[in-house]
């Protein structure tokens, strides 16, 4: 199948004002995105996630690399961009409140995306109140304002603001880290249900491990702006190959004392700065597997079958101290039993 | 507007308190002043006994909360207290000189919200193009500028070499009869009255020192402006905004829509700092306004001018803010609601 989106060798850097040295915040990342599928994109703050999600969008230009999507090139600025494009990407972002002009009724900021491809107004009107349904909130809310709106409604309407001009890319900036768990839950599981319902694409950026590991299809991990390593979310959330992987995947804390993820790799020392990145991998300074050949020069990515890439010469070596666990599927089969409880039964 | 009612008497309720406040304040402050009214409106051949006299005339030799007591006792018949310099009651002064000030200030305020608003919404959506750099430049000009020296350039370039302005000498020509008052606005009520030649004469008399006023009193609001709206152009739901594809206009209507509340708030501010603010100008242009009248007053420990200018500044200042505030309630949804 083409993919949807094409990423290829995406790199941005920031110039530091009064200095010549740069930010290298995306160096180099390549993955893609089929129609309908979710990629959870997970890392630490400052991994540089939210940065590949606004290069993607067109709020950033992008320093070096290609952005395809559906064929065409989305790394040109947003004048050049076709007018075909509008609507078919779009955001949800991390702050609901910022996300929402205040003075702005909530049917008019639905509606906006509309504005722009010209439909005309009855037709808008009517969109909006499907697009609130379709979130699961009363044709009411319209007339209101952000402010009257609680955090969770807040972002149901800017989910309803992105899926208005169906797009074919949904691009999540962290969408559920400003929520209470349960407006969290019922936000993924409205996003689960739009994107069977609309087969939208997700690009879903998020620290949160266990929510990305519920909603997505495939996962890639990102340290310093690097893919370290990226396949199907079962395959990389049970067996992580990639020395980052694994430390990232053991410091969650999965909501059951028993199904803690043990691991007997643990990362010392500090982040390396953006600004003067290592010529070798970024994670020889605190990698317990780090031998000279990683700190000569960034490892290559190797394929490890079915799509599981990893950047990391000794994966070998890691796969043979970390066993197998199967904790995260446990947690997942938990959750969805939990969830299940008093909703109908499948048909 | 449910709920504007109660809003506005709930601010009512505050205003005579807090009126009694500035007054209490201002009285003792202005009663420490060293300086005896009664030696100085006698002179320095003065007697110790017609001193004395005057003071008991005067009503000095009363303890300072006494005299403050019967201040407010006249102030509630609607008496100010008497100028000893102009020997006319201070009500009657200020009525006429009130309005000059307040022609002065509100047409110097109107002239920098036209300049300082569009001017910061251009450099904000413009940020690092060359009217950004221009407006930064013009920010911190127009607060490095004595208002009195810029009025003194104006002057002479204006004046003494291209010659297209009146002398700076009063509101209007002496040989001009003034229109008939309605609102003390010269401009205004010579209009008014149809007197054309009045108009001109008082027009042409405000140009400068509402020039002055305006450039650079511009300033603050072009910087508010600018911050305000830049920081609304970065928020989520501009850039929402402009990667739909909307036209950039509308992106800036609406982060300026957003921004107003600040821009308000400064020109609030600047209004009834400007009644006693704009006296430089005032003594520059010989403008006979408030702000000179209540200046001759400190200078001269002639207290009721001062207190009256101070009472009807916080008056105006006061209803500035409630105008302000009801601004607030019609524009901003969370407010009140």
């Amino acid at each position: 199948m083409t993919p949807l989106l094409e990423v290829r060798q995406l790199t941005k850097r920031f110039p530091i004002a009064g200095s010549r040295s740069v930010v290298q915040a995306v160096n180099g990342i390549s993955f893609t995105l089929a129609p309908g599928e979710t990629l959870g994109l997970v890392g630490e703050s400052g991994s540089g996630k939210t940065t590949v999600g606004r290069c993607i969008l067109g709020l950033t230009d992008i320093s070096d690399g290609s952005i395809a999507f559906n064929g065409a090139d989305l790394s040109l600025t947003r004048r050049q961009k076709p007018a075909s494009l509008r609507g078919q990407v779009q955001i949800v972002f991390q702050e609901p409140a910022d996300a929402l002009d205040p003075r702005m009724r909530i049917g008019a900021a639905v509606e906006e995306p509309l504005l722009a491809l010209g439909t005309p107004r009855d037709e808008r009107r009517a969109r909006a109140a499907e697009a609130v349904g379709f979130v699961g909130l009363d044709h009411r809310v319209l007339r209101l304002y952000p402010a009257e709106l609680s955090a969770g409604q807040q972002q149901r309407v800017g989910i309803a603001r992105a899926m208005i001009t169906r797009p074919k890319l949904l691009v999540l900036d962290e969408p559920t880290s400003a929520l209470d768990p349960t407006a969290r839950a019922d936000i993924i599981e409205l996003l689960v249900r739009l994107q069977k319902q609309f087969g939208t694409a997700y690009l879903f950026i998020s620290h949160d491990l266990s929510t990305v590991r519920f909603i997505s299809h495939r996962v890639a991990v990102m340290y310093l702006g690097m893919i370290v390593e990226q396949g199907d979310a079962a395959a990389v959330f049970a067996q992580p190959r990639h020395p980052y992987s694994v430390g990232l995947l053991s410091s969650v804390l999965l909501p059951n004392p028993h199904l803690r993820r043990a691991s007997s790799i643990s990362l010392s020392g500090e982040i390396p700065s953006p600004i003067n990145l290592p010529s070798g991998c970024y994670l020889a300074s605190r990698c317990p597997f780090a031998a000279d050949a990683c700190r000569a020069r960034v490892p290559p990515a190797e394929e490890l079958g079915g799509g599981h890439l990893v950047h990391c010469i000794r994966h070998e070596d890691v796969a043979q101290t970390e066993r197998t666990a199967d904790t995260f599927d446990r947690f997942q089969e938990e959750a969805e039993r939990i969830l299940s409880v008093g909703a109908p039964a499948p048909a | 507007m449910r709920g504007l009612l109660p809003f506005l008497g709930q601010r009512m309720l505050f205003i005579l308190p807090q009126l009694f406040g500035i007054l209490l304040v201002s009285f003792f402050l202005i009663k420490s002043i060293p300086g005896d009214p009664a030696v100085l409106m006698l002179g320095p051949t003065a007697t110790g006994d017609a001193v004395a006299a005057l003071r008991t005339k005067l009503g000095l030799d009363h303890a300072l909360p006494m005299q403050f007591w019967y201040f407010l006792v006249d102030l509630v018949h609607g008496d100010l207290g008497t100028s000893w310099q102009t020997t006319r009651p201070v009500l009657e002064d200020l009525l006429q000189r009130f309005p000059a000030t307040l022609e002065l200030v509100t047409f110097g305020l109107l002239l920098a919200i036209l300049v300082g608003v569009p001017f910061g919404v251009a450099s904000a959506s413009h940020e690092r193009g060359w009217l950004g750099r221009i407006a930064n430049a013009y920010g911190l000009t127009a607060g490095a500028l004595p208002d009195f020296w810029l009025a003194l350039v104006l002057i002479f370039v204006f004046y003494t070499i291209l010659q297209v302005v009146p002398a700076p000498l009063g509101r209007i020509d002496f040989a001009v009869l003034p229109p008939p008052t309605v609102t003390g606005f010269l401009t205004v009520d010579s209009l008014l009255a149809g007197d054309w030649a009045a108009f001109a004469s008082a027009a042409s008399h405000l140009c400068l020192p509402v020039l002055t006023l305006g450039l650079v009193n511009a300033g603050p609001i072009l910087k508010m402006t600018q911050s305000t709206v830049e920081r609304m152009l970065h928020s989520d739901y501009s850039r929402y905004e402009v990667l739909s594809g909307l036209p950039r206009g509308m992106v800036v209507r609406h982060a300026l829509r957003n921004a107003l509340p600040s821009i308000i708030t400064i020109i609030s501010v600047l209004y009834g700092y400007l009644l006693g603010g704009a006296v430089l100008v005032e003594i520059v242009f010989s403008w006979g306004g408030a702000g000179q009248y209540a200046v001759q007053g400190v200078l001269n420990s002639d207290i009721y001018p001062v207190l009256g200018f101070v009472l009807l500044s916080a008056i105006f200042s006061l209803f500035v803010y409630l105008a302000v505030d009801i601004l607030y309630f019609a524009i901003d949804p969370r407010i009140g609601r």
